[in-house]
């Protein structure tokens, strides 16, 4: 079994309503919502929502348009004071997330109340590179949040449309799963899911992708060979992006990775994946996730490849850390 | 991207007030040439005002804008005033995306408006 719920974390299996069945107030809540279907999501997420309104709680909804629309119209005079964000203005990637419920989470605590959150993004057409990133973004929540005492986090899962897998592993991320309104504590909640996941390699690149050594001096170099690559792989209105994502990730190696680095390039559907490799070590299962401070000397590169690209797939152990950036034809920096 | 790979560093001197001009792609390979420019103009204690002018830089990524946040710090260290002029898009939206905009861009716009 993995590690109990933490302290506080759990009253009593008896009860039916969240606000009586859960004492939240000394932790951070990660709680998924498995529902079926669209009167589910509505029903679930709306009676969450009220019970915030009713607690003069903040709460901040971000899910797509259609579903603020809808949550609009059944919550009537109570969604004046929610906070409704369209989670396609994030972009698509996970990454920006945690730095948008920062931001909330920096903004609203220490008034003494509870914090609310609803979290559902927009999963459908994503392909399995995007799915394993979210289920990381969903153990890293907990990484981030771990010490934010009372941010109660909803994330609905559709059971009809998600992919059963990543269903599955939500068990795993989320300390409650809430079925119908019934809670009770995943049996398989492991707080420490990131740091396993940020270890695990990725899977090898094709053989058919384009190699570079590099060192300090050819920084430039890389550059004007991702160019190049962009506008041959018909990403050419993205080739300055994947000119500063390929700087950016290639200056970490040089900086922190050993001085050197090999840089990769391939096509993958619409997308063009830089990968750079190095024999540094990184720690932090956060980098580039955390807004940077005004006074901070460098760690910048990754936060700023995250505005760009579309996923960002880092991973690092003692053998060394390989970072792979997708740029879509289809996406963007919002 | 049609600058120039190398980053080439100059400065000119009038009077009291010097410009450091910047011309190709700013990386991280900027940061101790600029320096040393930068402390080079620093040197002469007539030096009132120092301006990078960032109008023949083709590209910037983050290491390149540490450089010129570290030039800016050196310079109002020394009591001197600091402006950043021709900023162009394409190296703002690196400022705004690196979350810098707010340490860099005011004096950029004050000298694009003066």
């Amino acid at each position: 079994m993995s590690p109990a719920p933490r302290r506080g974390m759990w009253i009593g299996t008896d009860s039916t309503g969240r606000s009586q069945s859960v004492a939240v107030d000394d932790v951070f809540r990660h709680e998924a919502f498995l529902y079926a279907g669209e009167g589910d999501f509505l029903a679930g997420t709306a009676a969450f929502i009220r019970e915030a309104v009713a607690a003069g709680e903040q709460i901040l909804v971000a899910v797509t348009a259609a579903k603020i629309a809808a949550l609009r119209t059944v919550l009537g005079r109570d969604a004046a004071t929610v906070q409704f964000t369209d989670v396609a203005s994030l972009g698509r990637n996970p990454a920006r997330a945690i730095p948008a419920w920062r931001t909330f989470v920096d903004r609203h605590r220490g008034v003494g109340r509870r914090l609310r959150g609803v979290s559902e993004p927009n999963l459908a057409g994503r392909d399995p590179d995007e799915l394993v990133e979210w289920r990381h973004h969903e153990a890293l929540l907990n990484e981030a949040f771990a010490d934010t005492a009372g941010f109660w986090l909803l994330c609905p899962y559709d059971m009809a449309a998600v992919d059963p897998g990543l269903i599955d592993r939500a068990h795993d991320t989320h300390a409650v799963i809430d079925r119908a309104g019934r809670c009770s504590p995943s049996q398989r909640f492991n707080g420490a899911a990131a740091t396993a996941l940020f270890r695990e390699p990725l899977p090898e690149p094709p053989a058919g992708a384009d190699v570079h050594e590099f060192g300090a001096d050819e920084l430039g170099s890389m550059r004007h060979i991702a160019t190049r690559c962009a506008v041959a792989a018909g990403l050419a209105d993205r080739a300055t992006d994947v000119a500063l994502v390929t700087g950016e990730l290639a200056t970490n190696s040089v900086r922190h990775g050993g001085g050197r680095g090999v840089l990769r390039l391939w096509r993958q559907a619409t997308t063009l994946v830089c990968e750079v490799r190095d024999r540094g070590l990184v720690v932090d299962p956060l980098i580039g996730r955390r807004r940077p401070a005004d006074g901070q000397v460098g760690g910048r590169g990754l936060w700023v490849v995250n505005q760009i690209c579309d996923l960002l797939q880092v991973r690092s152990s003692p053998s060394g850390t390989t970072v792979r950036a997708h740029i879509s034809t289809d996406g963007g920096a919002p | 991207m049609g600058g120039q790979e190398i980053l080439v560093i100059s400065s000119h001197r009038e009077a009291t007030h010097v410009v450091v001009t910047l011309v190709g792609e700013l990386d991280m390979g900027g940061t101790e040439p600029l320096a040393a420019e930068v402390q080079n103009a620093l040197s002469d204690p007539t030096t009132d005002a120092l301006e990078i002018d960032m109008r023949g830089v083709s590209f910037a990524d983050s290491a390149g804008l540490q450089a010129i946040l570290a030039a800016q710090d050196t310079t109002q260290l020394a009591g001197v005033a600091f402006r950043l002029v021709g900023v162009s898009p394409v190296v703002s939206r690196v400022i705004h995306l690196a979350g810098v905009a707010h340490l860099l861009l005011p004096t950029a716009e004050d000298a694009d408006s003066s």
